[in-house]
């Protein structure tokens, strides 16, 4: 567990630099439109830029939401099975990740080679080398990969030995408290633990 | 054939709790091994390449941020408190003040569960103080919180426009009027409501001119972020996306000036927002991906070429769009059912002559809808779990009534398109 601790800490720093990207591209941004409106100039590059950091935030973000459970799972049919298929389904879903994300690697991986085989520039007044923000990219994805791999690994050994607790606690579906939480910052647990209290 | 196929596997995948941007994927590969002698899923690399680097998206992340760093700063209480001063002395008190502060958080956020769990959290309180009555009240937060989405800015809309080629801009604006019409339903049903059965509301308290004109400046913040954000879009100084990052700054600028922006803030804000951004941009990846294969293979064409053969008239298909619309609602996450259905419902409504930019909006109407429908009604657990004792039967009672000024509202804009239109 060891190794997932410190993928987790990666993807926590990782979070951190997509936050100072999002408020230094927001200055950035913002320079942008008080130039062009007061002074009829233009930094030509905020767009461009814009579209790497984000690429940069997509790729990165994939991991860490992976991390707090927070894609998507439809579990209209799950909530109303037993325990043990319910563990049977965490683990497919965790196949089914890894069997879309080993191609989406691959093929992203191809793009950044064509990029830097082919010298690619973007058509831009910047003219960026394609491969640049495409390598700090791929990096997310290949990162979002090693997670994925690593966890159904653990989570296949989770099921050889039985654990079957673990693997609940592992890949199970997200509880509505921990969505909450997530979303809007509030902790319902506290709030009504506060309640409780005052009764 | 080959959509029974696509149909058959994409509903065993969903319904096995595969993550929904696995199954599309994985979906888009089953779809080319047996359908393609050419390897059309080579295009994937290209294909995320460009949805990742794609600027007007870009808006989606910077959203999240504002809403975040408002939910920190405090100023939904501020908000809350104001509205109450301005409202309360209606029949139903308090219940207005509801949904006059979410429909002003939602022109800030771009979320509707956090729209509804942060009104939830701040008027639960108050809601016991008076003794109200808890069912209609929580069904009161749970269809303001719907409006997150339909008051501009909204991450669906965008998600929506990004999916349709249409424009964010034009989408916003559109939203604005059936927005701010939808608010004025809600309080009419609970004036009504309140009139009828006096019990289910509480006396209502009246602050006098004075407080109310003190309880301005509490707004003030809030409408700054609204002028900023939607101001610059409606006069064509900013892209959406610009216009997001300039909220950003206000926001951040506001959470500053209440005494809230410190790392722990920032760092919450920013986790917040980045595994948000994951789960969006996963399920628009394998989307984007699966659309790119649907086309390729012309199952796109062969759905709208059936759906051309039925015959039927134009407001029939919209019709049974929308019911399919609302039945699916009742089973798949929004999010997902917006990204599944949208690539090929789209080119419908386009080909029977629809407005795409109205259908964006019917759309979110839809969805808000799904949102406070059982069993799957997010924005009823939410404030449920907010409320956090009773059962949540006596809110799905009382959110009848506002799943029928939804279904009213969808029936007004069909009726009277420029509803949406007229400021486009």
């Amino acid at each position: 567990m060891g190794f997932v601790k410190s993928l987790e800490k990666v993807s926590h720093c990782s979070v951190i630099v997509c936050g100072f990207l999002l408020m230094g591209m927001s200055v950035f941004i913002a320079l942008e439109v008080v130039l062009r409106k007061f002074f009829s100039v233009s930094t030509k590059g905020a767009d461009e830029l814009s579209a790497y950091t984000f690429a940069i935030i997509c790729a990165w973000s994939l991991s860490y939401t992976l991390i707090k459970k927070g894609h998507i799972r439809i579990d209209f049919l799950y909530s109303k099975l037993s325990f043990q298929v319910q563990r049977l389904l965490d683990i497919i879903s965790f196949i089914a990740l890894a069997v879309f994300v080993s191609p989406m690697t691959y093929y992203t991986f191809k793009t950044l080679n064509t990029s830097i085989t082919r010298l690619s520039r973007a058509n831009t007044p910047l003219q960026t080398p394609m491969w640049i923000p495409q390598v700090l990219w791929f990096s997310g994805i290949l990162f979002f990969f090693i997670v994925v791999i690593v966890f159904t690994v653990v989570l296949l050994k989770m099921a050889w030995n039985r654990q079957f607790q673990d693997i609940a606690d592992f890949a199970g579906c997200t509880v509505l408290d921990e969505e909450i939480k997530e979303e809007s910052g509030i902790d319902i647990k506290k709030i009504q633990g506060l309640r409780g209290d005052k009764k | 054939m080959i959509w029974i196929v696509t149909l058959t596997v994409l509903i065993l995948f969903l319904l096995a709790s595969m993550t929904v941007g696995a199954a599309m994927g994985n979906l888009g590969f089953v779809l080319t091994k047996v359908f393609s002698t050419l390897p059309f899923h080579r295009a994937m690399g290209e294909v995320i390449w460009h949805v990742s680097s794609d600027y007007n998206l870009f808006a989606i992340p910077l959203y999240i941020m504002l809403g975040q760093l408002l939910v920190k700063s405090g100023i939904a209480q501020r908000t809350y408190r104001a509205m109450d001063k301005w409202l309360s002395w209606l029949p139903g008190g308090l219940l207005h003040a509801n949904i006059a502060s979410s429909a002003i958080f939602a022109a800030t956020s771009g979320s509707s569960v956090a729209t509804a769990a942060t009104m939830g959290t701040i008027s639960f309180p108050e809601c016991r103080r008076f003794g109200y009555n808890e069912g209609f009240f929580a069904a009161s937060i749970a269809a303001g919180g719907t409006l997150g989405i339909l008051i501009p800015p909204s991450i669906n809309l965008i998600v929506y426009g990004f999916l349709t080629n249409t424009s964010i801009p034009k989408l916003f604006l559109a939203g604005i009027v059936p927005g701010v019409l939808l608010a004025i339903l809600f309080m009419v049903i609970i004036f009504m409501v309140c009139v009828i059965n006096p019990s289910i509301g509480s006396d209502s308290t009246k602050a006098t001119m004075a407080e109310r004109l003190a309880s301005i400046k509490d707004l003030i913040p809030i409408f700054m972020v609204f002028i900023v954000v939607l101001g610059s879009i409606y006069t064509g100084l900013a892209t959406p996306t610009e216009s997001a990052a300039l909220g950003v700054l206000v926001s951040t600028a506001i959470t500053a000036y209440y005494g809230k922006l410190n790392w722990k803030t920032f760092v919450e804000a920013t986790e917040g927002t980045v595994k948000t951004t994951g789960m969006i941009m996963l399920i628009l990846f394998a989307a984007y991906f699966l659309n790119f294969i649907f086309l390729s293979l012309g199952v796109t064409r062969q759905i709208t070429d059936f759906i051309d053969a039925l015959g039927f008239s134009a407001s029939n298909t919209l019709f049974a769009i929308i019911c399919m619309y609302i039945i699916l609602g009742i089973f798949i996450e929004t999010l997902s059912m917006m990204a599944l259905t949208i690539p090929v419902v789209h080119p419908i409504i386009v080909s029977l002559g629809y407005d795409p930019i109205w259908f964006g909006v019917v759309m979110i109407l839809l969805v808000e809808m799904a949102l406070i429908t059982p069993p799957v009604g997010l924005n009823l657990y939410v404030t449920q779990g907010v409320r956090g004792k009773g059962s949540i039967r006596d809110i799905i009672l009382w959110i009848i009534p506002f799943v029928m000024a939804i279904a009213l509202m969808i029936v007004l804009l069909v009726k009277f398109p420029a509803l949406a239109l007229m400021l486009t």
